[in-house]
Order: structure tokens, then sequence, then C-alpha cells
């Protein structure tokens, strides 16, 4: 009744369990007629004796019976629907040797399988599950039968049941390598086919009774038994075209809604490509856009030239090389004409090669169809381009935006805040723009249209005092907006506020040296002849300590200048012995004998500049002297760690809190207020150190905590 | 001649205004710093004219002076304020406060000494300029 014809591409899950159904339906077969054998045969009693013309015309029989199909579409498979079961009933009714029969059937069914060219697998699996259900039916038949005439009441019914048993034997089997195949449920196949299967069984079993009776009453009405025949061959027709149409809907519904909702290109063309061609039964869809990009099976295949037609059917060479027929339509897209083709493919198995059963065609009603809902696709794939030229266009703005250093907010006509940029959200702190709005916000928002660089200062809530630098420009169009940007200003303002503070405390450190040098030169003018000579000497001395002072002031200056251009500051490194030049370096603090412990050790040789090195650690040891307690002890020590050589320098003063550590390595930083600081210096002297000592490869670090004084570590690389 | 106290931290500014001074015969008592400054004038005898330097460490010149003009004793004493700070806010932190003069460093020592002179007679403040 019925043959399987999936062509076992689309959804295959592999082709292992598909062959594994078909060995397994070959064994069951095999199984099947051993048992009909060896079992049924020898019970079945009595059979009558063939003749030659008899077995020639049920093998006749059985080929017309099995080339002459239906084809009925499930997903990718098909399902021929075939009469092959007239010649079973047909001999069993007559009580032929079943084995003869079945021979004679199979043979039949072999013939017509080479005649429609099928592939072998299939051809095996279709043998094989005809064995089975035949088998089936002759052994329902032969055991129910019992002694009733063939036309006997008995008989019909056992012939009925057979027929049933034969039909639901090759609808259980086609379930299963449709499952295998393309994943076709089988509950969704058998609730689909039953129907139809059972009036197929019944219908034949009526056709081959009713043609029995009448050959062997009036042989010359033959013919006429043909009539039903033909009937139901139109009932299954018309029902096959009805699954077709209900598939082709299916199809169309899914096509309508890829095209509805385009995709990026790369989704929306084989997803809508592929619907088009099952709305056709097509097998494959091959697309090349006016670009050149290529979809489906386009990848071999140059688009044909369709000149002003709008579509063309195929002509071998044209296609790609696995198709056996094929279509082309043309459409219009972004940049110029596309070509989309749908076909049959020519059916593969391995190394066989054999063109398809099916005579796959779009019909020429059918054309204009298919070039409509092709330009419908193209449509829909253009709406799809914008889109994604718009999104990429969206996109790029985005990490503008994103990655903008200024904040950015987009404020509407009503004041909605359209827009937060991460960086405002940074800047400012505040990450939830509903309102109400936190205060600084109410004033970012409220700066005047077209303001530059309005300056807003507040604390943020991580206590830091934020100076902004506000921004605001109107745009009107068909919506007015504001843009707001957002520049966060605190180091630039702090920087200016460490450069006025240094002018002060440079000022201030400029004019204490200079005071004494002006007023001696001054008072050695007036008072030249009161003074003794002990106190002229001793003035001078004071003018030229100061002098030099002054200079080494300035020097300080040029260098911590010459320090942030980073070229400039030079090095000479050369093999020298730390502990030495701390040591010498030590002797420039006579006054401060007895404070100053320096750890006695060995030579410790490292690659660096003697000069600088001195001037580094006389920078660590002054401002330990000068900002801890008279009398209370300044510590140096040596260690070597790794490749390094550190030099410590340790007081037991108040220490430094946290948050001020790495500041007091910023040029002009100066901890204290430069109007009551109890120390001169410029702020300059740990800057200097450091950037000396990374010039030299080095470091300068502070470890220290509040309370327990402070240790700057100068770090050194080893010799060798 | 006049006792004249002066303040200030930086050891060779001190030594010049005290060679000035005993120069012109006037006693001398110097403090580095503004605690020393408030010691030496509640111990001692009052000085009949002060010398202040601004920038000092802990205690500044204007704290100083602020807690001079807030005692009787010192209330009227003259007082000159010496700095390196010539900004207008810190001239004008120092008139606020009540200095007699504002001397700016570096200073010429003849017109520290006329200063001294002027105040020590009564005579005129300098009037502010900023």
């Amino acid at each position: 009744m019925a043959q399987v014809g999936s062509d076992l591409r689309h959804h295959a899950p592999s082709w292992l369990s598909v062959r594994a159904v078909v060995v397994l339906t070959g064994l069951t077969a095999l199984a099947a007629v051993a048992f009909l054998a060896l079992v049924v045969v020898p019970a079945g009693g009595d059979f009558a004796p063939t003749t030659w013309w008899q077995l020639a015309l049920f093998f006749v029989i059985a080929v017309v019976s099995d080339v002459v199909y239906v084809p009925v579409r499930h997903a990718d498979a098909w399902e021929e629907l075939t009469f092959v079961e007239i010649v079973l009933i047909w001999g069993a009714l007559l009580l032929v040797e079943p084995l003869e029969l079945l021979a004679v059937a199979l043979l039949g069914f072999l013939l017509a399988e080479l005649l429609a060219r099928r592939q072998a697998i299939k051809t095996v699996f279709n043998l094989a599950s005809h064995a089975i259900a035949s088998v089936g039916l002759l052994t329902t038949y032969l055991l129910l039968r019992g002694d009733s005439t063939m036309f006997g009441a008995r008989s019909v019914l056992a012939m009925v049941l057979a027929a049933l048993v034969f039909t639901g034997l090759n609808l259980l089997l086609l379930s299963f390598v449709l499952l295998a195949a393309d994943d076709v449920p089988p509950r969704e196949f058998l609730g689909e086919q039953w129907a139809l299967s059972l009036g197929m069984a019944l219908g034949s079993v009526g056709i081959a009774t009713m043609g029995l009776a009448i050959e062997q009453n009036t042989p010359v009405l033959l013919p006429f038994a043909a009539l039903p025949l033909l009937a139901m061959w139109y009932a299954y027709r018309a029902s096959s075209s009805h699954a077709a149409a209900r598939e082709r809907s299916r199809w169309l519904i899914e096509l309508g809604q890829a095209i509805s909702s385009p995709a990026a290109i790369d989704t929306f063309v084989p997803q809508a490509a592929d619907a088009l061609r099952r709305v056709y039964g097509a097998d494959d869809y091959a697309v090349v856009l006016a670009g050149g990009r290529r979809f489906g099976a386009g990848h071999d295949w140059a688009a044909v030239d369709l000149g002003d037609a709008d579509a063309k059917r195929l002509e071998p060479g044209q296609m790609p090389r696995t198709w056996a027929r094929g279509v082309a339509v043309r459409f219009e897209e972004q940049g110029g004409t596309g070509v989309l083709a749908v076909g049959a493919q020519i059916a593969t198995m391995g190394a066989l090669r054999t063109p398809w059963s099916r005579s796959w065609e779009i019909s020429e009603t059918e054309m204009p169809t298919l070039v409509a809902l092709t330009s419908a696709v193209s449509s829909a794939m253009r709406v799809g381009q914008s889109l994604s030229a718009l999104t990429a266009e969206t996109a790029k703005l985005q990490a503008v935006v994103d990655n903008a250093t200024d904040g950015i907010c987009v404020v509407d006509a009503r004041g909605n805040v359209l827009l937060w940029s991460p960086a405002a959200q940074a800047i400012t702190g505040i990450t939830d723009v509903a309102a109400p709005w936190p205060p600084i916000l109410r004033s970012i928002i409220a700066v005047p249209a077209d303001t530059v660089g309005h300056l807003l200062e507040f604390d943020r809530a991580d206590e830091q005092t934020v100076t902004l630098h506000v921004t605001r420009v109107d745009v009107y169009g068909s919506a007015a907006t504001s843009v707001i940007t957002i520049r966060d200003m605190t180091r630039e303002r702090r920087a200016e506020r460490l450069k006025s503070d240094f002018i002060a405390t440079i000022s201030h450190e400029l004019r204490t040296p200079i005071t004494p040098i002006r007023g001696y030169a001054d008072l050695l003018k007036r008072r030249w002849d009161r003074m003794s000579l002990e106190k002229r000497e001793s003035v001078l001395d004071t003018i030229a300590e100061r002098a030099d002072h002054l200079a080494r002031l300035v020097d300080d200056l040029l260098m911590a200048a010459r320090a942030d251009t980073e070229t400039a500051l030079r090095v000479d490194t050369a093999t020298i012995d730390v502990v030495a030049v701390a040591n010498d370096a030590a002797k420039a603090f006579p006054e401060v004998d007895g404070r100053l412990r320096i750890a006695e050790t060995s030579p410790l040789l490292v690659t660096a500049d003697r000069t600088r090195v001195m001037q580094i650690i006389g920078n660590l040891v002054g401002n330990a002297l000068k900002y801890t307690p008279a009398g209370s002890p300044i510590d140096i020590a040596f260690r070597t760690v790794d490749e390094w050589v550190e030099v410590s320098v340790t007081d037991h003063g108040g220490g430094i809190a946290e948050n001020e550590q790495e500041k007091v390595f910023e040029r002009f930083y100066r901890i204290e207020d430069p109007l009551t600081m109890r120390t001169g210096g410029s702020g300059l002297g740990l800057h200097i150190s450091r950037q000396l000592a990374r010039a030299m490869g080095g470091d300068v670090t502070l470890n220290s905590s509040p309370g327990h004084g402070c240790t700057f570590v100068l770090r050194l690389r080893a010799e060798g | 001649m006049a006792t004249i106290l002066i303040v200030d931290d930086e050891p060779s500014v001190r030594a010049l205004i005290r060679d000035t001074l005993e120069l012109e015969d006037h006693d001398v008592i110097e403090a580095i710093d503004g605690p020393g400054a408030l010691t030496a004038l509640h111990e001692g005898d009052l000085p009949d004219c002060v010398v202040l330097d601004i920038m000092m460490p802990g205690m500044s010149g204007l704290d100083v002076l602020t807690q001079l003009r807030s005692e009787a004793a010192t209330k009227e004493m003259p007082v000159i304020l010496l700095t390196a700070m010539s900004d207008d806010a810190t001239t004008w932190a120092g008139w606020s406060a009540g200095a007699n003069v504002f001397l700016p460093k570096p200073f010429d020592p003849g017109a520290l000494l006329d200063w001294i002179d002027r105040v020590l007679e009564g005579g005129g403040e300098m009037e502010p300029t900023l």
C-alpha cells in the first residue's frame, strides 16, 4: 500500500540511524519469510496448483500496481501510495502456494523499484517492509480462513483482517524510517494517516474480491473491475493534493512570519529562502545577492543572467551541480539585482548517482506567485538591510557615548533625561536619573542653554569634592533636546590650587634667604664703621651661605621642571657602594649628630648615579629631621631584595595618613597650610627624589601609618 | 633706647634684625616661634615694640598678633609685621588683626629702623597699601 520515498536529506539526524532501521527491517523480513515457510505453509494445507500464466499475470499486476503511485508529502519525505496488496489478496483467496505468491510479488516490486530508479537503500527498505507486511497478510489469512470457501463469510472476514494487518505493519515500519530520517514524530504521522490507510485497506479488499468474483464467473467483464480502482486512485490523488496544499500553507505562513520580522541578512535570507523552497516543494535553494554574497547551494553557481525576464527555468549547466531541475527568479535589492533559485536535487547515495524519481516542476501558473513572493522577500531584505545599517550606526554612536571621557546627558524639552552616559554616572556618582533628582543633577540640568564651561562644585557620595565644567547646547529640530556635556575638572582644579600654593610657597622660600642677603648688604654699607672685623666676617659668611641656599633652591626648581618633561633628567650611572654614599650624605647634617643612626653594613654595590643618590638620601633625611620632634631618632637601614638594594629612612614622627601617602610625591604638594607650615621647602623634594630614582631604574616609596612614623624606601638596582 | 622683641623662625633673619637693632643700641629679645613670643611677653618685662614674622610653624604671626590685641597689657603694643607673603589676602589679614606696620621681606634695615622710631614715638600708622 505505501512505500517510503524520503530523500533523507534535510533533517536526517545521521545515516547510521536510517541504516539501522533498514537493516533491522531486512532482518525482520527474513525472519518473517522463514516463519511463513516453516510454520504457516505446512499448516495451510492444500494449495491450488498454479499455472505459469497465472504467475505471469500476478507479476505484471505487481509491477503495475507499484509503478502507479500517488505521492504524499510528509515534511521533506514523500510517501508513495500504491495498490500492491491487491496481488496478495487475489493470490491468497485463490490459495496460490504462499511462498510462490510472495516470490512473484516481491520480484514484481523489485522490477517496479528498478523502473522507478529509486535509491538502493529505499529499494531495500521497501522490499523488506513489503515482505514483512505480505507475510503478515498471508499468515493472518491462512490461519483464520479455516475450511471456508473462497467467498465464504469466514474467508472474507479473514481477508479484511489480513489487509488491516498488512496496512498496519506498513504504516508502523514507515513511521520508524520517517522518524529516523526526518524527525517526523510517529504519533503525528500515524494520526494523519490511519484513516486514509484504513480506507485504502478496505478498498483494496473490496476491489480484489470483486475482481476475483468477476474473473471466476464472467471473465469478459474483468476490465470493468478496473473502474473502482481508477476511482480510488483519483480519491488518493485528491487526498494527496490536499496534504500538499496543507504543507504549502504551513510554509507560506512561515514565510510570512519571516518577511514580517526581517532580521539581519545572514539570518533572514536563509530562513526566507528555505521557507520559499518548501512552499514549492523544492529540495534546495540558491541565492546570489547583487554584491556577490551567496546563500544556500549558490557556492558553485554563477547566477544566470535573466535579462528582462522575471523568472526562468534553468538549463543543465546553469544551476548548482547537485541540481536536476531549477527555476531562477530575479529580484531588486540595495545596489542591484539579485537572483534566487529553487530546484530539485539529483539524489545521491554514496558513490551511486541516480536522477531523482520525482518529476518536480513549477508550473506556469505558479510562476507569477513565485515572482511575487520573491519580491516580497527582497523588500523585507531591504528593510532588514536598512535596519542593520541603522543598528550599526546606532552602535557607533553608542560606542562614542559609552567611551567618551566627558559625561553626556541628553534632556528633552520637558526636562526628561533621555540619556545619561556611563562617564556621567562615573563623574557624578549618580546612576539612577529617575526623579527625585539629587541637587547636583538639578544644577546640571538647570544650566542655561548655550552655556560653555559653567563651573559646578559638589561633594560626591564618595566624599570627594568634585569640580564640574558643564556645557549645554540646545538642539532645535523636530524635537527640541539639550545636549549637556560634563567634564570632570577636579584634577585640573587641584593642579591649579597646587600651583598657586606653590607660588605662595616658593615666593616665601625665595624671599627668606634674600632677606638676610639684602639686609646685611645694606647694613654693611650703612654701618661698616661701627661693625667689628669679626662681625663683618660673620655677616659676609651668612650672606654667602644664604646665597648658596638660594642657588640650591633654584636648582631644585629647574630639576622639577625637567623631571616633568621626562627627557632631560640625566643620570650617569656607575657601580657605587650605597652604604658609603649614605654615610657621606649624613655628613651634611652635622648638627643632628646622634639623632641619625646608620646601620653598620658591609658594602652593597648598586648601579646608580652617586650625586643623585646623595641628593635623594639627603632629601629623605632632611625631611625626616624637619618633620619629627627634636631628639627623636632617624634610622637608615639597608637590605637586599631579589635584584634590588633598598635604603630605608625611618623616622618616629606622626606619620602620614593613607590618603596623603601618594600625594606627597606630587609636585608642589605640601601637607601643611603655607601660612603656618613648620618647615621651609618648596614641596619639590620628594617629587624630585622619586623622579631621579626612577630615572636610575629604581623608585622611592613610602610606608606609614599615622602615629607610627614614616619609612621612605629608596630602591636601586643591585650591581650584577 | 628701647627693648624690642624679635619673633622669626629663620635664624639668619633673626640675626639680621638683631644686628641691625643692636648697632643702634637697642636691646633685643628673641623668640623662635609664636608660643615662645607669648611666653617672653607674659614672663619678662614688656618690650617697647614687637617685630613679628607671619609664616611660622605651628602658630602663625597673625595668631600671635590677635592674642596680643586681646590682652590689656599688650593691646596698644606697637607691632611691625614682617612677611615674605605679600599678597593682598595676607596684607589685609595683617591689618585686620591690628598690625601697626606691614613690612614685606626682603626689607631695607634702614626702613625697619625708621618705622621702629616712628612707632616708638607714637607716630602715625602706615596706611595699608593694597
